[in-house]
């Protein structure tokens, strides 16, 4: 069975719906593409560039904002037009795309994306902010504690080599191979 | 300049050699190991791994693009391209004519312009890169069966052939997309002659 | 000479604009991204290159390691997990805590028996609750066959749920909507026919 893995964010954009999880060794990123996931990992290991920023989501607003206005709109023309009950359905509707908006303004969106050297995974956090920086934090240690131990892996395994001594009818390469 | 290769590791060995598919280099049978069909030498065995595990590996089947998303790209282009250049069309018409219907009707051999556009638009984008503004915007690329990108005419070709089959009302559209719905590698039938593919490219 | 890839990751870049980024030489801390200006936090790691995992020579003498199977000349470290022939530094596979030799990855990893190699899987909670949801909206034709169909969708999620995080929430609502589109489903064929009857 796969290793155990938690849960620790998500990535929604206009075309993509992504999950983000942890594991032992990577961080694994679930892209569900029409009923179909597809799994790619950045090992702790191969991990050279953490960032954390925040940012508003301009598509997010603008969405928001478009879909509230225009029914808002809507509800403003009822309400000229004497018919202020059928405006108040439309004014809740436009309700939660409002507030949506104002969260996003006030709160913005804290986003954390890691850059393997083959992969990339990101995830975005709008209310778990301490959350986002403990996990940025975390992930970073995560990776160097990682590499540190494949560094020592590979020093170790380099040292056992050179002991070896090499049979004496193997010619060795010259000393400074042209590539 | 040497004139006979030799393995990198093993200067005495000169026959049997091979290149390393990652890095290229020349190896012995002895300093190459076969993954998945390809070779590769010490370095870049962990390398590979790694891509395989990652979910990078080319030699990995190719993420087709889904239906939806191609869908949607097609769509894309028609609101991008397809309906300014309509709207362009009708009022130079209109202007020309002087909007009387009567008139209007003389310039219908011209009702075509816009798809000639399209075609033409669809043609050059996907030649040069692959891919048309609402795939770009879609994040998926046509490319070819094994993944590289379209060579020669072959841009033109599916093109063309898409907007033929087009032609042939009602059914040359459905008798052209629904094999994507049932084959493995969700392929139209105009990707089917021209040997391509549509991938998510992101 | 890096292989040409399919996705178009280019390496690490601005996480605002995307732009590519050099990392060399750049510290832990608050950055400005060249491009757009804008800041963000970075921590730079240094994977260390795994460099030719250490081949070794096959040692003269009686007392050295045994060969590797596909290559003569290099010394033995391991054993395949399955099919046990020796392998040397080069061949071994290391995957999930096993060590295999390529031949036998090459087929476990056909067969999807390799956890870490099985990247594609059939997302049965989104296809059972949107399965269940068409059931519903077209109940009076396709509700029994396609009530059906969400039960084998949410069994094939239960079981894969693990592997796929499909969330047991959703599909046990995919479950109650299955058993609705069963029951109307059945309801108007049954009374069609009743209908036909008199």
């Amino acid at each position: 069975m796969t290793a155990p893995r938690v849960r620790i964010g998500r990535y929604n954009d206009l075309a993509t719906r992504q999950v983000v999880y942890q594991t032992d060794e990577a961080i694994e990123v679930d892209e569900i593409d029409h009923f179909q996931i597809v799994r790619k990992r950045v090992f702790f290991d191969d991990i050279l560039f953490v960032t954390l920023h925040r940012q508003f989501g301009a598509a997010f607003l603008v969405t928001m904002a478009a879909l509230g206005g225009i029914l808002l709109f809507v509800a403003a023309v009822l309400v000229i037009n004497h018919q202020s009950d059928v405006a108040l359905g439309f004014a809740a509707a436009a309700s939660p795309f409002i507030i949506a908006f104002f969260v996003r303004v006030m709160l913005q969106q804290d986003v954390i994306t890691v850059y393997g050297r083959r992969s990339k995974a990101a995830m975005r956090f709008t209310f778990r902010k301490a959350f986002a920086r403990a996990k940025f934090e975390e992930i970073t240690s995560l990776g160097r504690r990682a590499q540190a131990r494949i560094a020592a892996q590979q020093r170790a395994a380099e040292r056992r080599t050179a002991e070896r001594e090499l049979p004496a009818d193997v010619p060795l390469p010259p000393a400074d191979p042209t590539v | 300049m040497e004139m006979t290769l030799h393995c990198r590791n093993h200067w005495d060995v000169a026959n049997g050699l091979r290149n390393c598919t990652r890095c290229g280099q020349v190896f012995c049978p002895d300093c190459l190991v076969q993954i998945r069909g390809a070779a590769y030498c010490a370095s870049c065995k962990n390398e590979e791994l790694l891509d395989v595990r990652s979910g990078v590996a080319l030699s990995g089947p190719l993420e087709l693009a889904s239906i939806l998303r191609r869908f949607a790209a097609v769509m894309l282009d028609g609101l991008i391209i397809g309906i300014p250049f309509w709207i362009l069309y009708v009022a130079l018409i209109g202007v020309a004519s002087g909007f009387r219907p009567d008139r209007m009707m003389g310039f219908q051999p011209l009702f075509f312009i816009p798809s000639v556009i399209m075609f033409i638009y669809e043609g050059v984008m996907i030649t040069a890169s692959g891919q048309t503004l609402g795939k770009k915007m879609m994040r998926i690329k046509v490319v070819r069966a094994d993944g590289t990108d379209l060579q020669g005419g072959q841009g033109w070709g599916r093109t063309t052939l898409r907007t033929v089959i087009g032609f042939v009302p009602c059914f040359g559209v459905l008798a052209d997309y629904l094999p994507a719905f049932f084959s493995k590698d969700k392929t139209t039938l105009h990707d089917m002659v021209v040997g391509t593919r549509v991938v998510n490219w992101n | 000479m890096a292989p040409a890839r399919l996705a178009s990751y280019r390496g690490p870049g601005c996480p605002f604009c995307g732009s590519a980024f050099a990392i060399e030489g750049v510290v832990d801390g608050p950055l400005v991204c060249p491009r757009c200006s804008r800041q963000f936090e970075a921590r730079v790691l240094h994977p260390p290159a795994r460099v030719a995992n250490v081949l070794q020579i096959a040692q003269s003498g009686p007392e050295g390691a045994g060969a590797c199977a596909n290559h003569p000349r290099n010394a033995a470290v391991t054993s395949c997990g399955r099919c046990g022939i020796f392998i040397c530094a080069l061949c071994e596979l290391p995957v999930d805590g096993a060590h295999y030799c390529p031949a036998c990855f090459d087929r476990l990893a056909q067969e999807g028996a390799i956890d870490s190699a099985r990247l594609r899987f059939r997302d049965y909670g989104s296809l059972a609750s949107f399965v269940a949801v068409i059931g519903l909206i077209f109940s009076v034709f396709l509700g029994l066959p396609l009530g059906i169909l969400t039960f084998y969708y949410v069994y094939k999620g239960g079981k894969a749920r693990e592997e796929t995080g499909a969330s047991t929430t959703g599909l046990v609502l995919s479950a109650i909507v299955g058993v609705i589109d069963v029951v109307l489903g059945a309801l108007f064929i049954f009374s069609f026919f009743l209908a036909r009857k008199h």
